[in-house]
């Protein structure tokens, strides 16, 4: 237990750690204000999901009436207002006072975004069945294997996946999923930058400290030449188990931080208070991927609150994978640089390498599931938006597959280090 | 008991030891050969960083590979290099190895202001040791070899690097710590050995050239050195003829210590000398 406070005190006191972390805390709230432009629509979208609840069915309809028509009122006041005309079609009034909103005071430019955030609110509740009812995956993924000339297993996985994928858009439209109120995503994108940009550069900055401190703890003797010392003690060559625990229990407390401090951030400005039961397969939540505008096909019906929870779940699952790598590589190169370099290469390799290999053979296939691709993936976790992980088996066997490895190797790595010469 | 049975390591195709028996029972042994002869490499396997090619190392009569953790225990090592934490105070240094020796906190709170004050560095126990010269970082390094009170001391050219006045303190320290337990002292200088040793083990050609205490050792040259003096223009064709010890000016002359095997070829007017440790070791590794 002494050896294990000690190798934690050591870590938690290295002047790279908490320099790192407050690095990455400060850019994570970087992130998080560079949409503070949206705040207040995002604010008031929430405040009307707060008062018309998410479903949108005749209940609704009867509780947004009267906003939207509020909202309307307002906009044809401030129309007149500020152009001295008589109001018109909406679309028209919007476009001349943005062209003059910079003209405007403060409370008249408050009032036109409000008014602009609801009339979109109710393009986007309108145009919420457009994504389901124009989006024909089988003959998406059809095409897809023509133009990449794709045959044999990989087709078929593909094929079958596509199928899937246009059952679950089925179930979509006939549970009343798509019919759920969210941000709009053409609009906010909100998905994509909590997901994608948010939980993509936590899971990148957890990755990278979790792995530095893990090569920093197990080649701590190595690197400061104490090994004659530290591997003749009672411990003797026992003692990387005790780094390992403690390298992984701080490698596990950098994403819990990281995520608690910037989505304690994230939700006091950006507000989701009443969207939680909203779908993630919401028709509103689509959001441009490639060439089209797509919306996000969860695996089965999952909510905002439970996407949320499941994708903390899964990063907390992939740190885990990711340091448990970095042991396995840690435990064979004594030197701390040309492990880490490795490691990144590694790391490197696994995202464009899936990518050069011939699409006709299942090589690909099997690279594509790696944790590092699961991290470049992230904001399309648990949903059907790509046809490559649209497998309910692609993330169990990526993290089973990394957990696997990475054990196997460390397995091998410590047996070797107990016998070998130092 | 410690107990080396026919140990021969390799590097790859390199031989660095071939062979090796000892016993190590109680008492202050000296390893002494020059650099390079395979003493580190000796003492390595039986701190257990290195491992037998062949042949097994036993303590009390069982292979200290399998003991593990158990032999480890009664174990204290000064290696040649050692590293330290150059932003750690000696205590928290101490503290740290103490915790990887499986001592109790308490207890090593109590050994460590001991062993400080043994090695006289109570009044910068709590200094950080990059500020430290390199006596004191030896200093330190006897105190972790002590730290557990081990029942095996192998310290590995534990005065290289230091002063006379700190080499006088460290053989002190040394005869101090060697009653009741096994003190395995590895060096190549033999004045340290000369002063502290009971036991003498001399290593050439990767094995073992000689065990023995160390009055027996000069047996090795009994008879064998004379002392000369020769005029200047002589001094060249003598040094030819005969292996030298050591030589000085004297009133134009030169005077020689050298060794003579054979009674027929002793030179007129040399004096006999009691041969010395150093005399021993310049002669057995004369071609080294």
């Amino acid at each position: 237990m002494d050896i294990f406070r000690q190798q934690m005190k050591r870590i938690l006191g290295a002047s790279f750690f908490l320099g790192l972390l407050a690095a990455f805390l400060a850019f994570d709230l970087y992130l998080i204000s560079s949409r503070s432009n949206m705040r207040r629509e995002i604010n008031l979208i929430n405040d009307v999901a707060g008062r018309t609840g998410v479903r949108i069915d005749a209940e609704f309809e009867e509780k947004f009436g009267p906003i939207l028509k509020k909202h309307t009122t307002d906009l044809g006041d401030l129309f007149r207002q500020v152009t001295g005309g008589a109001s018109g079609d909406t679309a028209v009034m919007l476009k001349q006072i943005a062209q003059r909103y910079y003209t405007l005071s403060g409370e008249q430019q408050g009032r036109f975004r409000d008014d602009s955030a609801i009339l979109q609110l109710d393009g986007a509740i309108k145009g919420r069945n457009a994504y389901y009812e124009g989006y024909d995956i089988t003959a998406a993924g059809k095409m897809w294997l023509k133009q990449g000339r794709v045959t044999g297993a990989p087709a078929r996985f593909i094929s079958r996946n596509c199928t899937e994928l246009q059952s679950r858009m089925a179930q979509i439209k006939s549970d009343g999923e798509k019919d759920t109120l969210f941000f709009p995503g053409t609009v906010y994108g909100m998905h994509g930058f909590l997901y994608g940009t948010l939980f993509g550069a936590i899971i990148m900055e957890s990755a990278v400290l979790g792995v530095l401190v893990m090569f920093f703890a197990v080649n701590f003797e190595f690197m400061h030449g104490t090994q004659n010392l530290a591997y003749t003690s009672r411990r003797g060559r026992h003692l990387p188990a005790d780094q390992f625990r403690a390298a992984m229990l701080v490698g596990m407390f950098v994403p819990i931080f990281l995520i608690a401090a910037a989505l304690s951030v994230f939700f006091a400005n950006y507000h989701f208070s009443n969207v939680w039961d909203s779908f993630v397969s919401s028709g509103m939540n689509a959001e441009p991927h490639g060439m089209q505008v797509v919306p996000y096909i969860t695996l089965r019906p999952m909510t905002t609150g439970e996407y949320l929870r499941a994708n903390i779940g899964l990063v907390l699952v992939l740190q885990a994978v990711f340091c448990l790598l970095a042991f396995s590589v840690a435990i064979y190169c004594r030197n701390n640089y040309v492990g880490f370099l490795g490691y990144a290469l590694g790391w490197m390799m696994s995202v464009n390498l899936p990518s050069v290999l011939p699409w006709n053979t299942v090589l690909p296939l099997i690279l594509t599931a790696n944790p590092v691709i699961a991290w470049v993936d992230c904001g399309n976790w648990l949903t059907q938006i790509d046809i490559f992980d649209a497998s309910p088996w692609y993330f169990p066997a990526i993290f089973l597959l990394g957990a696997s490895l990475a054990a196997i190797a460390a397995f091998f790595g410590v047996r070797r280090f107990r016998r070998a010469d130092l | 008991m410690l107990t080396v049975q026919n140990v021969t390591k390799k590097f790859g195709s390199f031989t660095v030891l071939e062979n090796i028996d000892l016993e190590f029972g109680s008492g202050v042994y000296g390893l002494l050969s020059p650099n390079g002869a395979g003493k580190t490499t000796l003492i390595k396997m039986l701190v257990t960083l290195l491992f037998p090619t062949s042949g097994k190392i036993l303590f009390d009569g069982a292979d200290i590979r399998t003991l593990g953790a158990s032999y480890r225990e009664k174990l204290g090592y000064l290696p040649q290099d050692f590293g330290y934490y150059r932003n750690c105070s000696p205590r928290q240094y101490l503290r740290y190895l103490g915790a990887l020796k499986g001592l109790e906190r308490e207890a090593v709170e109590k050994r460590i202001d001991e062993l400080l004050d043994l090695v006289n560095l109570s009044d910068v126990k709590d200094k950080k040791m990059k500020k430290f010269s390199g006596g004191m970082i030896q200093r330190v390094g006897i105190a972790q070899s002590m730290l557990n009170d081990p029942e095996i001391l192998i310290l590995d050219e534990p005065t290289a690097g230091l002063d006379p006045k700190e080499r006088l303190r460290f053989r002190n320290i040394f005869t101090e710590l060697s009653r009741n337990r096994t003190v395995i002292l590895s060096t190549h200088i033999i004045s340290d050995i000369e002063s502290v040793a009971n036991r003498v083990i001399l290593i050439k050609d990767h094995a073992i050239y000689c065990d023995t205490d160390r009055d027996s050792l000069s047996e090795i040259l009994e008879n064998k050195v004379f002392e000369i003096t020769v005029p200047h223009q002589k001094a060249d064709s003598f040094k030819q003829e005969y292996f030298i010890l050591s030589k000085r000016e004297e009133a134009g002359q030169t005077r020689f210590r050298f060794v003579c095997g054979k009674p027929e070829d002793l030179p007129a007017g040399a004096q006999p000398s009691l041969p010395s440790m150093e005399d021993v070791f310049l002669y057995v590794y004369r071609e080294e």
